[in-house]
């Protein structure tokens, strides 16, 4: 066994580690960039996010926290995700691509999702991101959010005991319906969204709290329940 | 995390301070698990760790003080990396550059 471990540890890279870290701080929030390099990472690089994601956070309050998804760059390539914002990204080359949104349950109105995973298909030369979303399934106008009346009886009713499969909320219309939640994949080469059938159990990985590995083409992560996917 | 280019995990049991890496030999093969080396002790909560190849080391994020810090897999030390002033370290990712362009439709 030692032998194994020893052989184990002889590296099958011989390049420079880096890191990149990501730095946030305070409300509202700040966060930064930077790439550590050097022996003992006493070197510090910063970098500027890529333009769909840049603000001024100190002149905006509202600034989202922005994610890493993964472990490492994907041959050079970052997985950035700001809300409902998904990017990719390579740093060295500055280029970049916004997702677009996906199935559209209803005209004119772009749904989109924070995506959980992403890596790179060698066999076909392409970046695949994926992600679990939950459509509405009913959506009328520009109802975003349905408040009753200012006489309606819902007004002097007290809701916080109430348990969230009470028929209350149905019958004041204030359950969103929802399709089936599944998960679907987007491929960087057709810039489209597919939906994946059979996935409908897997667990979702939270970005900044999930383990998660990219590795040969996987994506891993940790469950809550500690297994490995 | 990857070591080598392996799937592993490293955790404490318990919240001990010897911390036990186990590395995946084959990939949907759950007996395939191997024990490969017992860390520590250490006295630090491991988060998001995260190795790259040549240097044997596996990065980490301390769970309260936020820093930076790595354990070095041949000596086992623990060296460890400040973040700037006011900021807290909130992800790390290993970085290799590149400079293909994005592959497109033919």
């Amino acid at each position: 066994m030692n032998m194994f471990r020893t052989n184990f540890l002889i590296s099958k890279h011989d390049d420079e580690t880096r890191l990149l870290v990501k730095e946030q701080s305070g409300f509202p929030i700040h966060q930064s960039l930077s790439i550590l390099s050097g022996e003992r990472f006493e070197n510090r690089f910063n970098l500027e996010w890529p333009l769909p994601l840049k603000q001024d956070h100190n002149a905006n309050p509202f600034a989202l926290p922005i994610f890493i998804l993964g472990s490492a760059t994907v041959n050079g390539t970052l997985c950035l995700c700001q809300g409902l914002t998904t990017v990719l990204w390579n740093p060295a080359t500055a280029e970049f691509k916004i997702l677009p949104p996906s199935f559209q349950p209803a005209e004119n109105i772009d749904f989109n999702f924070p995506s959980h995973g992403f890596g790179y298909d060698r066999v076909t030369d392409n970046y695949k991101v994926i992600r679990k979303v939950w459509y509405p399934s009913v959506f009328e106008g520009c109802d975003w959010v349905y408040l009753p009346d200012k006489d309606d009886p819902f007004w002097e009713r007290d809701v916080h005991g109430l348990d969230k499969n009470d028929g209350f909320w149905e019958e004041n219309e204030l359950v969103v319906k929802l399709y089936q939640p599944f998960w679907e994949i987007y491929s960087l080469k057709s810039d489209s969204w597919r939906k994946l059938h059979g996935f409908d159990d897997m667990p979702v990985p939270y970005p900044g709290i999930t383990p998660t590995v990219n590795l040969n083409g996987f994506c891993h992560w940790l469950t809550q329940d500690l297994i490995m996917i | 995390m990857e070591l080598n280019e392996s799937l592993s995990v490293i955790y404490n049991y318990d919240m001990t301070p010897d911390f036990h890496i186990w590395v995946l030999g084959e990939v949907g093969i759950k007996e395939s698990w191997t024990n490969l080396f017992v860390v520590g002790p250490y006295n630090c909560s491991i988060v998001s760790p995260v190795t790259v190849g040549n240097k044997n080391r596996v990065f980490f994020r301390e769970e309260d003080s936020y820093d930076i810090g790595w354990i070095d897999l041949s000596t086992q030390k623990v060296q460890e990396i400040g973040v700037n002033g006011e900021l807290v370290c909130s992800h790390m990712v290993i970085f290799k550059e590149n400079f293909l362009p994005f592959p497109r439709n033919e």
